[in-house]
């Protein structure tokens, strides 16, 4: 598909949602303010009501790695996925689900957490910004061993969880960064020649001894199992041979926990490497890879709990698609195997299964504030409980899935569990209705609001950066060129990528009308003073919430 | 209505003929335990195999059903578990057990396969099903052993011909005697035989087979043949050149803890050790050697014949065109536990080597991890066949694995059985682990840790859940196994 029919997929999904009636501009604030305020209590009540003679549903978190809404055929996408495509007509389809951060950790910590990124309590987060400074959220932010997450609560209430796949949310330190010659500094994981031959036995029981070590340390963040784990996106791994997606292994990690655990209520975060990069659609480090190469080093045995890949390849080439297309074909195929295996379990009619990615990356959009980066398809699947086919087009958000499990399984959260989200289970079971006006987003050294129809994002560096800027002090690009003004990330290969394809990327002030211009790409902040004016306060309102974290003229 | 079916049939069976099907050469040898260096032993040389495996994928974890040749062979024979084939003894015949069952060559030969066998494949000449599965088969015995000549000359130079009718009790006797230490069964007879190659039943049996596809007897037809190779089965009688590649004193083996056996319960024992000549908890070094040499010099020797089978394939050109696989009925202990001879459940008893070669298919030198039966036998040559397997086959088809040896496979446990007195022991492995259920008690081997299975951990407090769930595990796999009695 090209850019232009792209662009008409977008934007034919987007006059969709905005069919919505409310619109902010044109009800008043403290109108909505009292209105949120009893939705809350509303919501509460319910929960309480529910709690004591509720079921425990099984929950299944499937979560993709910056997937964008090319790779989905329902969305439109130029790919084969039969599966996903199914399950969006067999559950609802969340079409204005967003994430208010669009890097992995970030994002990840607020899907576990219901807490906003930027609140995160982890060491090195609080390392990098002490209370008093701006924060910059991009990827170093991680789950608190001492404070509430979603799968502790869970756990603490009966739950067994489970973590497969992909982490980035813990233990930063023992991911290694930079280039080709990365090195992890931390002693506790054993290093082996980035050529060596994960079939070396010696090699390999270094290998599964660092396996071990990332599942015993996840399981210290409120998971009971915790199998077929990566630390991040395979690089850490530290070995050409290893540095390859492996659906097979995850989601026969992903069987084993289901089977173990059918007979008790249970949450299983399954997230999957893919699309992340190595590039799954160069098929040589996802479809042509030994599938016995795994994240817990040669696995001789190997698995059997989803097509081969050489059957994906042949069912992508038979529906008319490129070979380079068939990592789409291949994720969904994964998806699939999930499916089948909980209604083989029998565990169709007790286990909401819910699909989300991280964040999307069309447009270079991931660490952005743009639609292309925040806004991610969430299909959520429970037979004979949600109704087939059904849409939501309010706004809702990473932030809210925590409160939302929760709420669907009966669990009021402990006291001291603080939370920014609110529960959208009345959507999930077919309420329309709204349930928030305004939703907050902060990746780096921008912010933004969002509503069902502006979007504004504001730009402000801190003190530091602010006074090299006065200073005339020029900033070095991730191609050598010279930058008038520093990227918001400090990684600066997802800035270059950001500001390369997104004309306001550096603009201090941005406003877009969603309505008319879903690409985000004519900024009317100087033509909507009203509106601007209206969002910035609500900007302040969102900032006020943080404790200590100024960001330009808003919190000082 | 009846013209229309004759008709139906015809144009299904038209249809067929015009798909032209590959042959089929089964060899299976009887007695022959993972000694091979496919199956990573690497003491003694087995070239023939080492190349057919290289052309070949190897399944590193196939398994009998059942321990011991009749019930073995009965079972893959027929594609069924020994609790449904009803043959769980070397007497029992599954035309009486379970009659009108369809064996395996009788499935081909009924969809236009020259069928044929050679050697030992069903169990004895009294189990033989001739003619109903085999459009040819024939058994063959060795020449008379140098020592009997020299016997007999002697015996004549005495008493007259041995075909004399009064001579004929005391020349019986004179050959025992002379023969005893090579040929008996019990004790197993041992040595160099003194024969050639080709006056060894496996000499015949693979020059039959030769004879065979040289000279097209199978005509238009395509061929199933089986070969059915007889060592290393007792006594361990081989060529004495096989002997020489084995000097005494270059044997390795390892022996076992003399307390090995306080842990494993005693019913899981074969007591066939005695016939040997050892006893539990006692190494003998000497006969240890003595037998071990004999049984590698056998299994030298079949590698050699084999040879002759698979050139012949080449030398027809029908490589391209024929599926092979190489196996055996079971295992077999050489002094591993204190044990000698099969019957038991150890893997050195249950574990089989398993080589296939399907043109096209298989990638060379590939291997498998994944759990194979004996009884997959039977319906992935009739995948392969593309023939629609009987109904009642309890194995599943290996097709899926010999295109993707990558794969663990879908069967999560190999399954056998061996008789103790009117009770049964039983076995389940899959890569990780090995369960035994006997009379007297559990066993559990982490077979990663111990892939020879000498840390019996059943009793083990941390391995209660595992334990539990093997238990589960057997209780479903027995109804399965009898489903089809």
């Amino acid at each position: 598909m090209n850019q232009q029919g792209m662009f008409a997929e977008q934007t034919l999904l987007i006059r969709k949602i905005n069919s919505m009636k409310i619109d902010l501009p044109s009800v008043s604030h403290a109108l909505i303010t009292r209105f949120l305020g009893v939705l809350l209590i509303f919501n509460a009540t319910i929960s309480i009501s529910q709690g004591d003679h509720a079921e425990k549903p099984n929950i299944i978190l499937i979560m993709t790695d910056d997937q964008s809404w090319d790779s989905l055929g329902f969305m439109g996408g130029n790919v084969h996925t039969p599966r996903l495509d199914q399950m969006a007509k067999d559950g609802l389809y969340l079409t204005d689900f967003n994430v208010t951060s669009t890097v992995c950790s970030p994002s990840r910590y607020s899907f576990l957490t219901g807490r906003f990124a930027g609140r995160c309590q982890g060491k090195k987060f609080l390392e990098e910004h002490p209370p008093g400074d701006q924060t910059q959220v991009e990827n170093i932010g991680e789950l608190e061993p001492d404070l509430w997450n979603l799968p502790k609560v869970l756990q603490k209430n009966g739950y067994k969880t489970g973590f497969v796949g992909k982490s980035h949310v813990i233990r930063h330190d023992w991911l290694a960064h930079g280039g080709k010659d990365a090195v992890i500094k931390s002693a506790e994981i054993q290093t082996y020649p980035k050529t060596a031959d994960p079939r070396d036995p010696e090699v390999n029981s270094k290998m599964q001894a660092n396996h071990q070590k990332w599942c015993d340390e996840i399981k210290k963040y409120g998971f009971d199992w915790a199998d077929g784990v990566y630390g991040a996106n395979l690089k850490e791994l530290l070995n050409d041979s290893l540095n390859v997606h492996n659906l097979d292994w995850t989601v026969s990690k992903a069987f084993n926990f289901l089977e173990e655990s059918k007979d008790e209520p249970f949450f299983l975060y399954f997230s999957t490497t893919l699309h992340h990069g190595p590039a799954p659609w160069a098929n040589k480090f996802s479809l042509e890879a030994d599938p016995r190469m795994t994240g817990e080093g040669f696995v001789e045995d190997g698995f059997d709990v989803m097509p081969s890949r050489e059957d994906v390849l042949r069912r992508n080439r038979a529906a008319g698609f490129q070979d380079r297309a068939a990592y789409a074909l291949w994720l969904d195929d994964g998806v699939g195997a999930l499916l089948d295996k909980v209604r083989n379990l029998g565990l169709d009619e007790n286990t909401l299964i819910i699909f989300v990615p991280d964040h999307g990356s069309y447009r270079t959009a991931k660490a952005t504030l743009y639609d292309y980066g925040m806004r991610v398809p969430m299909l959520l699947k429970w037979t004979g409980k949600i109704k087939p086919g059904s849409e939501y087009n309010g706004l809702v958000s990473n932030i809210d899935v925590a409160p939302t499990i929760l709420d669907i399984c009966g669990i009021k959260p402990p006291e001291d569990y603080s939370m920014d989200g609110i529960s959208f289970k009345p959507a999930v079971f077919g309420d329309k209705k709204p349930l928030r006006q305004v939703l907050f987003g902060e990746l780096g050294h921008s912010r933004s609001v969002k509503t069902k129809n502006w979007k504004y994002i504001a730009v402000r560096y801190p003190e530091k950066v602010k006074k090299q800027l006065d200073a005339g002090k020029t900033f070095k690009g991730f191609e050598g060129e010279i930058l008038e003004r520093p990227y918001l990330t400090r990684n600066s290969h997802l800035g270059h990528g950001a500001a390369k394809h997104n004309p306001h990327y550096f603009t201090t002030d941005q406003l877009f009308d969603l309505k008319t211009d879903p690409e985000e790409n004519e900024n009317v902040f100087s033509k909507k003073p009203k509106i601007a004016e209206r969002m910035k306060k609500e900007l302040s309102d969102a900032l006020s919430k943080f404790d200590d974290r100024p960001f330009g003229e808003f919190v000082k | 209505m009846k013209n229309f079916c004759l008709t139906l049939v015809f144009l299904c069976s038209f249809s067929a003929a015009a798909d032209p099907k590959p042959n089929i050469l089964f060899i299976v040898c009887d007695d022959l335990n993972t000694h091979v260096s496919p199956s990573g032993y690497n003491p003694i040389s087995t070239p023939t195999l080492a190349k057919f495996a290289s052309e070949s994928m190897t399944f590193n974890r196939a398994f009998c059903q059942y321990p011991v040749c009749g019930p073995s062979r009965a079972s893959f024979l027929n594609g069924l578990y020994p609790e449904s084939s009803g043959v769980i003894d070397n007497t029992a015949d599954i035309r009486k057990t379970r009659p009108d069952t369809i064996s395996m060559p009788q499935f081909f030969k009924k969809n236009g396969y020259w069928t044929a066998s050679v050697g030992k494949v069903f169990h004895s000449p009294r189990h033989e099903h001739g003619e109903v599965a085999w459009s040819e088969f024939t058994r063959f015995e060795n020449d008379e052993l140098p020592v009997v000549t020299a016997a007999r000359t002697k015996f004549e130079a005495e008493h007259g011909s041995t075909e004399d009718r009064k001579n004929r009790k005391l020349w019986k006797e004179t050959e025992k005697a002379a023969k005893s230490k090579l040929d008996a069964q019990t004790p197993p007879g041992y040595g160099r035989s003194g024969l050639a190659d080709a006056q060894h039943k496996d000499g015949k049996n693979a020059r039959q087979v030769a004879d065979w596809i040289q000279n097209d007897a199978s005509g238009d037809k395509p061929f199933f043949i089986a070969c059915g190779i007889q060592k290393p089965h007792v006594p361990f009688l081989a060529p004495d050149k096989y002997f020489d590649q084995y000097p005494l004193d270059e044997i390795v083996y390892q022996s076992d803890r003399a307390n090995l056996w306080n842990s494993i319960p005693s019913t899981a024992i074969s007591k066939r050790y005695e016939a040997f000549g050892f006893e539990l908890g006692k190494e003998d070094d000497k006969l240890r050697r003595q037998y071990l040499q004999a049984y590698h010099a056998c299994i030298s020797f079949i590698d050699a014949q084999i040879a002759l089978v698979l050139d012949s394939l080449e030398a027809k050109d029908l490589k391209e065109n024929t599926i092979v696989i190489f196996t055996s009925d079971h295992g077999y202990h050489l002094g591993d536990h204190f044990l000698w001879g099969k019957v038991t459940l150890f893997d050195i008893g249950a574990k089989v080597p398993f080589i296939v070669r399907a043109p096209g298919i298989t990638k060379p030198a590939s291997t498998s991890q994944a759990m194979v039966e004996l009884i997959d036998i039977y319906p992935t040559f009739a995948e392969l066949a593309n023939l629609k397997a009987p109904d009642h086959l309890q194995g599943t088809s290996l097709v899926p694995l010999l295109k993707h040896p990558e794969r663990s496979g879908q069967k999560k446990v190999a399954y056998s059985v061996v008789s103790r007195g009117p009770n049964l022991g039983y076995a389940l492995r899959n890569q990780r682990w090995r369960y035994g259920k006997w009379p007297n008690g559990e066993e559990l081997y982490n077979l990663t840790k111990d892939p020879e299975e000498k840390q019996n951990l059943a009793k083990r407090e941390d391995q209660i859940e595992r334990l539990k769930e093997f238990r589960a595990l057997l209780a479903a796999k027995q109804i399965e196994a009898a489903s089809k009695r």
